[in-house]
């Protein structure tokens, strides 16, 4: 491999339009003729619309369009962003006259200008009939409550996910230790730094978009069939993208924008304010969750038994698919196992995807009964996980999925090298907190799948087009890496264009950890099928045979000589009569979904005299396999470590539990961790290689916010002396950064 | 109101309601699009831009307050058309992910180093505290401000 390309600390390519503020997000397209429209939504988590008389607010200069719940009342829908599945449940409306949550979307308005559509929204006349709502899953699994959607489920707890291995009461009853636990975690907000958004245009009978979107090829295919158009009539393109994990893999507001636009004849801007961002898009799970652990006197971990609840929020999204993923994420080798998944309804915020997608939330309870586990039986507590670790052609319990590379004993080692070093810093006594996790690369339904095309230039550059959305994490460079090296040119001659349904082929979304496992393979395969394309044009140009080219390193071989990349390209598209345009393409469908490991250490110290404990340090080391582009996956490594620590310390989603109001409405209520809070990062990709990774890769998107929490909570636990059982822990503790310790 | 005030070093007139935002300014008027708006309450810092050399959020400054001020914005941190050394320094660092809070946090990071040429790690914690990032954990976005930071005192 070409060490200059590949594994080496390339600077994105795209940061520079970013950092000069030339970059254009969706907020900065501003077509001829645009309207603005905004969502009038439902003040209360449950209630019944009487009345509605929208009179005042078309008799506004300026307002140019309304639409109301009867106008949409047939559609029903599911926003989720995943290839089609039995499993996600067509609940939703476009606007609703019955609306489920604090935030529900009950009418829309286009007008001129973002400050009359305000106004606007002030000027419906609506008349509610106020209903019980179940804020809770103990209240809406309460036999009294009646369910959200009795038209699709007679109970709230809606859906269960099984997976099973062995016998788990058998296992656990031959256990020389059971250890269990009742555990909770918050429903939290990814709040990516740009608001979601789209720009819609209805011209006769197309569709054009620009979103914040994950999933682009999904989010065509649900508009399409809901407005009842061929997918070719709609165009959806993402601009730049101010973050997303997991928010944008799905529609937001583009159907009332396509409306909007529809009834006005143009262009019609959505752009979420921060408050309606926090209640009326998605977020993680709420989870509660009973968990067994049964282990023998030797430390083997037999059997495990995991039930949990998931709060969906009032409508399914990707709620049965997210327990679906959560159960098959169990990195250690037990023998019965069990788990449960249910997926409850309630009046809360809509959960969605998110970094993790469940994995957190199990993998929180898990270490921390591990955790107990290593004290009572006074292990080390990463020795004690080694012993119970899966290896290299071992099967994920639960799964059919086979463990296709594993370099966690490198991972403990490059984490144990790093904490000896900051051991050494520290003056003050400490706690580490210790916890593994695994994730997949691609979704582990292996239902992932991607494609590329690549267009050859005179000179020898290339054209790359992508389905996969870059929504900030540096996708877009890493495939011009892998297309530079199997190709053998330089960085700077492959161009990339991707996520735009009209002009780039199909993926099926940026989520799942997939884009550097599934659309790079597609990108492999594409860059190999150009090297062959070009070398059967070149041989017709060249008048030899096929089978007398060859190829290697950049460099074409003939039987009269060598010829390079770019000279090939010039003879084969100008080359007299056998002249002819070269492409490549490459379709890849994920047979595997190779697993990813983290360990993840943080160090706490507790202050005798007020009790206030402080994060010191935090470590995380990945097999993510061959690493692409050392930059993006440092980016990645210490992002998730800052999401995890929020997670564990600082975010939750709150209603007041009495009116059911959202507290957590904006960004100063709802606290994510600043430059200030965050303690010194350490962390490292270990050496490592997958067979079935394009050129070795694995994936890294969600993996490393992971173990965090998990590891945060251990450390929190072991220096305080008192069990944990919940999440965030500034809830129960008092937490700081060493404000004055930091290492510089 | 008639606005008569600089921008990126040139000067600038327009008519204004008193009570316009400056981010809207910036954006829809002067199409300086660099400003990004992730809250509109001040909560995210993303808007931040330099008001006489001070950082300052644009959706909560107003016209008038604006009368004689000396606006900077990031693509008023372009040298030549090259990215100025603070952006420079946020590419090879791999500061910037999504970007949407680049341009608020590269300028809280210049009213800094106007401020200091030499700041500790805590100085430059305390400056960027107010710019929120979601993808990264600081300690890139650190790192290039400690590397312009030397690379200024080298000069």
């Amino acid at each position: 491999m070409d060490k200059s390309i590949i594994g080496a600390n390339i600077p994105r390519l795209e940061s520079r339009e970013k950092v000069d503020g030339s970059g254009r997000y969706t907020d900065d397209f501003s077509p001829a003729g645009m309207l603005y429209g905004a969502v009038l939504r439902s003040p209360y988590p449950h209630a019944r619309v009487k009345k509605i008389d929208a009179a005042q607010v078309l008799a506004m200069p300026g307002v140019m369009a309304v639409i109301l719940p009867q106008d949409v009342a047939g559609i029903r829908y599911n926003s989720s962003g995943n290839p089609p599945s039995d499993l996600l449940v067509d609940d939703e409306h476009i606007l609703t006259d019955h609306p489920l949550y604090e935030g529900d979307a009950i009418a829309a308005v286009a007008a001129q200008t973002p400050r009359l559509c305000k106004e606007a929204l002030g000027r419906f006349a609506v008349e509610y009939e106020v209903l019980p709502a179940a804020l809770s899953v103990e209240a809406a699994l309460d036999p009294s409550t009646p369910p959200l959607h009795p038209d699709i489920a007679k109970s709230n707890d809606f859906q269960l996910l099984a997976f099973d291995q062995g016998d788990v009461e058998t296992g656990l009853a031959a256990c020389d230790i059971v250890l269990e636990g009742e555990f909770a975690t918050p429903a939290v907000h990814p709040l990516p730094m740009e608001p979601t958004s789209c720009i819609c245009e209805w011209r006769g009978n197309t569709i054009n978009i620009y979103a914040t979107s994950q999933t682009p090829f999904q989010e065509r295919r649900i508009l399409a069939g809901m407005f009842g158009l061929p997918e070719s009539a709609v165009r959806i393109v993402k601009p730049l993208m101010g973050g997303g994990f997991g928010a944008r893999q799905q529609l937001h507001y583009q159907p009332q924008g396509c409306l909007l636009s529809k009834k006005t004849g143009r262009p019609v801007k959505m752009l979420l304010t921060r408050e309606e961002e926090m209640m009326a898009t998605t977020t993680r799970h709420a989870a509660k969750m009973r968990v067994k652990l049964g282990a023998m006197l030797d430390g083997k971990i037999s059997a495990m038994d995991i039930e949990v609840w998931h709060d969906t929020g009032a409508y399914c999204t990707h709620g049965p698919i997210v327990l679906s993923a959560q159960g098959k994420k169990v990195q250690y080798g037990v023998d019965h196992y069990r788990y449960r998944g249910h997926c409850v309804y309630t009046n809360n915020v809509t959960a969605g995807a998110m970094r993790g997608y469940g994995n957190p939330q199990v993998t929180f309870a898990r270490e921390m009964l591990i955790d107990r586990l290593a004290r009572k039986l006074g292990r080390d507590p990463l020795e004690l996980r080694l012993q119970n670790h899966l290896a290299r052609g071992d099967t994920i319990p639960g799964t059919q999925t086979l463990v296709s590379s594993v370099a966690i004993q490198t991972c403990v080692d490059e984490a144990e090298r790093i904490r000896k070093e900051v051991d050494a810093k520290r003056a003050q006594p400490g706690e580490w907190g210790v916890a593994f996790c695994m994730h997949t690369s691609g979704p582990s339904n292996k239902s992932g799948m991607s494609s590329a095309s690549i267009y050859l230039n005179r000179d020898g550059s290339v054209q790359l087009n992508l389905g996969t959305a870059d929504i900030g994490q540096g996708s877009e460079t890493a495939m011009a890496q892998v297309a530079a090296e199997v190709l053998g040119i330089k960085l700077e001659c492959v161009n990339v264009h991707a996520a735009d349904t009209a002009s780039t082929p199909y993926d099926t979304g940026t989520f799942a950890s997939s884009q550097m496992f599934v659309g790079g393979n597609a990108v492999v395969l594409a860059a190999k099928s150009m090297i062959k394309n070009l070398a059967t044009a070149l041989a017709d140009v060249r008048g030899v045979s096929a089978a007398q080219v060859g190829f290697a390193g950049g460099v074409f071989s003939l039987p009269d000589g060598q010829c390079s990349f770019a000279d090939a390209a010039e003879q084969v598209l100008y080359g007299g009569d056998n002249s002819r345009v070269v492409f490549g393409e490459g379709s890849y469908k994920a047979v595997e979904a190779p697993p990813v490991f983290a360990v993840c250490l943080v160090r706490t110290q507790r202050d005798m005299l007020t009790g206030v404990l402080t994060i010191t340090d935090a470590i995380q080391t990945v097999d993510a396999g061959n690493v692409i582009n050392k930059n993006i996956v440092r980016g990645q490594i210490e992002g998730g470590m800052a999401q995890g620590l929020g997670y564990g310390w600082m975010e939750q989603l709150e209603t007041d539990r009495r009116t059911g109001k959202h507290i957590t409405s904006d960004a100063l209520l709802y606290k994510i961790p600043t430059a200030q809070d965050i303690p010194s990062l350490y962390s490292a990709a270990v050496d490592s290689y997958d067979e079935f990774g394009p050129l070795g890769a694995k994936s890294i998107g969600e993996l490393t916010l992971v173990p965090v929490a998990a590891a945060l909570a251990i450390s929190a636990e072991r220096s305080c002396g008192k069990e944990i059982f919940s999440l965030p822990l500034s809830k129960g503790l008092l937490l700081t950064r060493a404000a004055k310790e930091v290492a510089q | 109101m008639k606005l008569n005030f600089t921008v990126n070093g040139a000067p600038r007139s327009l008519e204004t309601p008193p009570d316009q935002r400056l981010l809207d300014i910036l954006r829809n008027e002067l199409d300086l699009t660099g400003c990004k708006e992730g809250c509109g309450e001040g909560e995210c810092g993303a808007c931040t831009v330099l008001l006489d050399d001070k950082a300052v959020l644009a959706c909560l400054t107003v016209a008038a307050q604006l009368e004689g001020a000396q606006i900077t914005t990031i693509e008023g941190l372009t040298e030549n058309g090259k990215p100025g050394a603070l952006q420079a320094a946020f590419v090879e660092e791999g500061a910037v992910q999504c970007g949407y809070c680049i341009p608020g946090m590269v300028l809280s990071a210049k009213a800094l180093l106007n401020e200091t040429s030499d700041p500790t790690e805590d100085d430059i914690r305390r400056a960027l505290a107010g710019n929120l990032c979601r993808c990264s954990g600081y300690t890139q976005i650190i790192r290039a401000v400690k590397r312009t930071a030397k690379e200024m005192g080298a000069e």
